[in-house]
């Protein structure tokens, strides 16, 4: 081969290599990609059941309800709208009643939400990015306790 | 007065960096060797003078000076010694003084290790390095002072988190710096080589120790991270593509990219420019993860900084020096001299697949880490991307990367023999299918574990493979003490790949169960069984804790006994599981506790993890092999061989 | 004496820009470090050689491309650099001059050189005859922190704690105490009350842990069994709280200090209507229970007593207050008027008191 045609192989060799990574890349982003809402947003915007979605917002005072072989209920709440989750499995420990809180899952048919995982709040200081967010535009949050 | 000399210490360093960055560029640019020359004491002195104010700001969280902020926010006088002076860094302002010690110190190696060093190279190099460091001191002394003081101090502080008080958080960040920030040197030499217009084998030669360095303290923070994560966080994951965890793996794919170039660099002086660029691209990526931790711009458990100023800051520093180098790049690139030639089946060629691939994959995970910010600066819209995103992707990258390594480590320099290097490799493939099946047979399940762990056997063979060739040949003693050291330390880290890889594709095999436990009664996990034998409560120094008392059997002997946990810390109101984890060869056995129920069972996750140990192993090993690489002093160049590739190893590395 | 040390400081940084600009440089041949490179290199390749871990073939070979870099290594060898006098002069000059004015400007915006250090074992030693409780509470931090086995002083720390409002620290404390002590009833009950405190007054599993372990060792015990029977209130098991209180009632010594609030508390439990505000004293709760004449009397008598005490000793802003309200709800606004007068005149120099004192008087209508 001579230089140019080295070189062209080479760079030709790297677009391939680059466009397959790039298939790739959109291929993960279609599929692999979770929207996050908070109860109020979930509500306008009717999402088709079955989507795997990520809702933040508080745990509402007095609506947890454990079941049998760790099966959990409880209510998401940004103060607007609820939002009914079910979840099977351990809580975090800093899981409580009118704590923030983030859950993964799939909304049901019946417009409940089956959490396959449910994350909370880190530490006094920590609270999920967007639960702040969101919370912040309802008004309901109060800032960062020093 | 010694926090006040720290602080006056700091102010002076500023001004001295100053001096750094502009007197010896000054200089090589008036071919001025005096002024040049300023570089290196400056350097000396600028690192000491950081030292002192590091040095006080140690002092005082030691002795409790409750007059500076920074003490009373993260420090308490009870705390144990040890996480005094880790609370130096487990802070925000703590860990920027850390972290431009750490970059003063490297400005302070180069000055006192260079004294083969051009002249010119040494001084821009340093000037860059310097106007760093005046950089990141402006951006301590103007947002975040540690040594900010109050005139009443108060007479207690506020502790630090507890999470944060562990021996594996308190080693870890400190290692990630000397990581992160040990590739400013390269960057620094990228600018220089730009500025000066002048690179060639010596430069490399200058260079790959310190990418070296850098990678392997770099390798050691992430594995010490993850580990810390595994049996902190009580969920049994060991890598949560956490856009924190994130920031530090893009330096690493990167730098391990521009490891394998600078090689080819100083070896064959081919592929410069793609060093060059790799440089700066591995600083860049340190940078930006700076950003992305410190600004607040992600919130993570790791953000305890969130102050838009500060932000903003980082970002200008940022985007100052990422831009002025690919700027840099961008004019001075082309006016480069071009490098040795190669056929695409070479040594050189591998190396280059190599770095595609890293490259592709580093690429990916920048996408995956910064495409959910944009998106929201966009649309509003809030995603998240994680582990599916991420698997999807760099699984099918990583391999065939795997795939090849051996390989590229059979080609020739120069021009290279494909069909004799496959022959060559003939035993490490039958060793991989032999795995296969093998693994295939025991465990049936699933597909990507079994493929991967054959990939791994195959590698961690295979690396060893032109090693065992080459002393099978005649005298092999005489062989064995001939082979570089460098030579040891490709085959060692790329058998350290391969133990980490086997380690993840164990992960397939492992069992998770989330159980209720009544005490008494056995639960299988994997081959063992586990029986609650008490549950009880007691006081640790600053929390409570209940814990259960697991007796762990196998064949009805007890091997092994764990207490699981979950903590209450008073003073700040925080509870904590504490994993309890029980070794057994390489693979281990993990329970955390959950909930207590009021008809005496226990809500437990129960994990076996066989080979898991492999995983953090393997980096270990990846990093010893670096440091062997590290050790070889000697001078070569790549050989390239005439036509006898097939019938005879070739003694280049 | 700290200029001193940031002169020399400074002196030494400048020194560091001086020192090599004052030295005489040899102009070295900026290509040499290189040439020496590619020497070594090639040297490296007969040593080799000789050894015979490199064929002869092949180390011909890198000699020719190691020979053909060292070509080109000596062929850009740039003009040598020199060094002038001038540059040198000017560089000196501004090092001089801007680093310690940069240093002093910036520094003087940020530093306090006035402030010293203040190491906690300092501070200690320091004022050793003053005591607040800040400063108690420190002390006996710092000996704890060197005696961490000695639980008198955590039994001693813990009340400070309480009183300052830091009540998981107090529970910390206590359970410390106990753990060294080893258990009585009394440190049982003490750190479950801690406890309490530290949840907002609730009494949580934990803390409820504590009062049976007293009651444990002492069946008797008054406030664990307060706390029993307010678990049970706060849980909504009334008729179980109404037990434990009405038998800690009929046990108790009539004089105990504990007895008008469980008997408030038990009156709430039974629904009788919850006075305005829990009555604050002892005395407040014998009131609370008389037959009403009886009771106007009393609180008469109370009013006066208190109007006497302010007319010894007039500082006391809460007496003033609750003088000032009493005759409100007496409706003696004749008294009143003359009470708040009585407190203009004593708390004259009490800018706050009297701003509380009249914002009452608003409140109330007092005084027109």
């Amino acid at each position: 081969m001579t230089r140019k045609g080295k070189r062209l192989a080479l760079i030709s060799g790297a677009l391939a290599v680059l466009a397959i990574a790039v298939g790739l890349v959109l291929f993960a982003l279609r599929d692999n990609i979770v929207f996050f809402y908070s109860p109020a947003e979930l509500a306008q915007k009717h999402v088709a059941p079955g989507t795997r979605l990520r809702i933040g917002g508080l745990v509402k005072e007095g609506s947890v309800q454990r079941g049998d072989d760790r099966n959990v209920a409880f209510t998401v709440t940004d103060r607007t709208a609820d939002l009914g989750v079910t979840y099977k499995g351990l809580l975090p420990d800093l899981f409580r009643e009118g704590q923030g809180v983030v859950v993964d899952g799939t909304l049901g048919a019946d417009g409940a939400f089956r959490a396959d995982s449910v994350l909370a709040k880190h530490d006094e200081r920590y609270m999920p990015r967007e639960v702040a967010d969101s919370l912040k535009k309802q008004g309901v949050w109060q800032g960062e306790k020093k | 007065m010694i926090v006040e000399t720290g602080h006056f210490a700091l102010v002076l360093a500023l001004a001295l960096a100053l001096a750094q960055a502009i007197l010896p560029f000054v200089g090589a640019r008036l071919r001025d060797v005096s002024l040049m020359r300023v570089a290196r004491p400056v350097a000396v002195a600028q690192f000491l003078l950081v030292a002192t104010a590091y040095g006080a700001l140690t002092y005082a969280h030691v002795v409790s000076d409750f007059s500076l902020v920074n003490v009373i926010e993260n420090s308490h006088s009870l705390k144990p010694m040890i996480y005094k002076i880790s609370g130096v860094w487990g802070n925000h302002e703590g860990s920027m003084l850390l972290w431009v010690l750490v970059l003063s110190s490297c400005g302070a190696a180069i000055a006192l290790l260079s004294r083969a060093m051009p002249d010119l190279l040494r001084a821009d190099t340093l000037a860059v390095q310097g106007l760093m460091g005046a950089a990141f001191l402006a951006f301590i002394l103007l947002t975040s002072n540690p040594f900010a003081r109050v005139a009443d101090p108060p007479w207690q502080g506020r502790d630090l988190n507890p999470i944060l008080q562990d021996p594996g958080l308190a080693i870890h960040p400190p290692l990630l710096y000397l990581g992160y920030v040990g590739f400013s040197i390269v960057f620094s030499f990228a600018a220089a080589a730009l500025i000066g217009g002048r690179i060639d084998a010596a430069w490399a030669r200058f260079v790959r120790p310190w990418t070296l360095a850098a990678w392997i303290f770099l390798t050691l923070g992430i594995a010490m991270g993850s580990y810390w994560a595994y049996y902190t966080l009580g969920w049994g994951g060991f890598w949560f593509w956490d856009p924190v965890e994130n920031a530090s793996l893009m330096p690493w794919l990167a730098g391990t990219a521009l490891l394998h170039c600078a090689a080819v660099m100083e070896k064959r002086e081919a592929l410069k420019v793609w060093t060059i660029f790799l440089s700066i691209l591995a600083f860049s990526l340190s940078l930006l993860g700076t950003f992305l931790v410190r600004s607040g711009v992600l919130t993570s458990v790791h953000a305890f900084a969130s102050d838009p100023q500060r932000g903003v800051f980082i970002l200008a520093i940022l985007v100052a020096f990422i831009g002025g180098a690919l700027a840099l790049f961008a004019f001075r690139a082309s006016a480069l001299p071009t490098g040795g030639l190669f056929a695409p089946i070479s040594r050189e060629g591998a190396l280059v697949v190599n770095n595609l691939l890293l490259t592709v994959a580093c690429a990916t995970v920048v996408i995956g880490t910064l495409y959910p910010l944009a998106l929201e600066a966009l649309t509003g819209d809030k995603i998240s991307v994680g582990a599916p995103f991420f698997d999807t992707v760099l699984i099918p990258i990583a391999l065939p990367l795997v795939l090849l390594m051996p390989i590229g480590q059979m080609l020739a320099w120069k021009r290279g023999d494909l069909l004799a290097a496959l022959q060559r490799l003939r035993a490490a493939f039958a060793a991989g299918v032999v795995a296969l099946a093998a693994f295939g047979a025991l465990y049936g399940a699933p597909v990507l574990s079994i493929v991967s762990a054959g990939l791994a056997v195959y590698l961690v063979i295979g690396a060893f493979t032109d090693i065992a060739q080459r002393v099978a040949q005649g005298n092999a003693l005489a062989r064995l003490r001939g082979l570089p050291l460098s030579a040891w330390g490709t085959s060692i880290a790329h058998a350290g790949m391969g133990l980490s890889l086997l380690g993840l594709a164990a992960t397939g095999w492992g069992v998770e169960q989330i159980v209720a436990m009544k005490p008494g009664v056995a639960q299988e996990v994997g081959p063992y069984q586990i029986t609650i034998e008490d549950i009880a409560s007691r006081a640790g120094p600053n929390y409570a804790e209940t814990y259960a008392v697991m007796a762990l059997r196998k064949g009805g002997e007890t091997i092994a006994r764990i207490e699981p946990a979950k903590r209450f810390y008073q003073a700040r109101r925080m509870a904590r599981t504490e994993a309890g984890i029980v070794t057994l060869g390489l693979g281990q056995v993990y329970a955390a506790l959950g909930e207590q129920h009021e008809d005496g069972t226990l809500d437990a996750r129960l994990y076996y993890k066989p080979l898991v140990l492999l995983i953090w192993l393997g980096a270990v090993v990846m990093a010893l092999g670096g440091g062997l690489s590290l050790a070889d002093r000697r001078l070569r160049i790549g050989v390239a061989s005439r036509a006898r590739t097939a019938a005879q190893p070739q003694a280049a590395e | 004496m700290i200029w001193l040390l940031f002169a020399l400081l400074t002196g030494a940084a400048v020194m560091s820009v001086l020192w090599p600009l004052a030295r005489k440089s040899d102009a070295a041949d900026a290509a040499a470090p290189d040439i020496a490179f590619f020497e070594e290199q090639i040297a490296e390749i007969g040593r080799e050689s000789a050894e015979g871990r490199l064929s002869a073939a092949d180390a011909e070979t890198a000699r020719t491309e190691a020979a053909r870099r060292l070509l080109r290594a000596r062929g850009v060898s740039s003009g040598a650099a020199a060094s002038s006098r001038r540059n040198a002069i000017v560089a000196a000059a501004s090092a001089i001059i801007l680093i310690p004015a940069l240093t002093l400007l910036l520094y003087g915006k940020l530093g306090r050189p006035d402030l010293p250090d203040a190491s906690l074992e300092a501070r200690l030693e320091a004022k050793p005859g003053h005591t607040d409780i800040a400063s108690a509470v420190a002390r006996i931090e710092a000996h704890l922190a060197e005696h961490p086995e000695d639980g008198r002083g955590y039994e001693v720390i813990a009340p400070f704690y309480l009183r300052n409002g830091r009540p998981a620290e107090a529970a910390a404390a206590y359970e410390k105490a106990l753990r060294l002590l080893g258990p009585t009833p009394h440190r049982h009950n003490a750190l479950g009350e801690a406890r309490v405190l530290a949840s907002e007054g609730r009494v949580t599993a934990e803390a409820m842990s504590e009062f049976d372990a007293a009651l444990a060792l002492d069946p008797k015990s008054a406030m664990a069994r307060f706390y029993k029977g307010l678990e049970a209130a706060q849980t909504g098991a009334r008729e179980k709280a109404e037990q434990v209180w009405s038998e800690l009632l009929a046990d108790g010594p009539a004089d105990a200090p504990w007895r008008p609030r469980v008997e408030t508390l038990l009156a709430q439990l039974r629904g009788a209507p919850a006075p305005e505000s829990a009555p604050a004293s002892e005395e407040g709760a014998k009131i609370a229970a008389m037959p009403e004449a009886q009771r106007t009397d009393a609180i008469r008598t109370m009013v006066e007593r208190l109007r006497g005490k302010l007319e010894q000793d007039g500082a006391d802003v809460e007496g003033w207050l609750r003088l000032i309200r009493a005759y409100s709800v007496l409706a003696e606004t004749e008294k009143a008027k003359t009470a708040l007068d009585g407190a203009h005149k004593a708390l004259a120099q009490d800018k706050d008191g009297l701003a509380r004192v009249d914002a009452l008087a608003r409140e109330l209508g007092v005084g027109g």
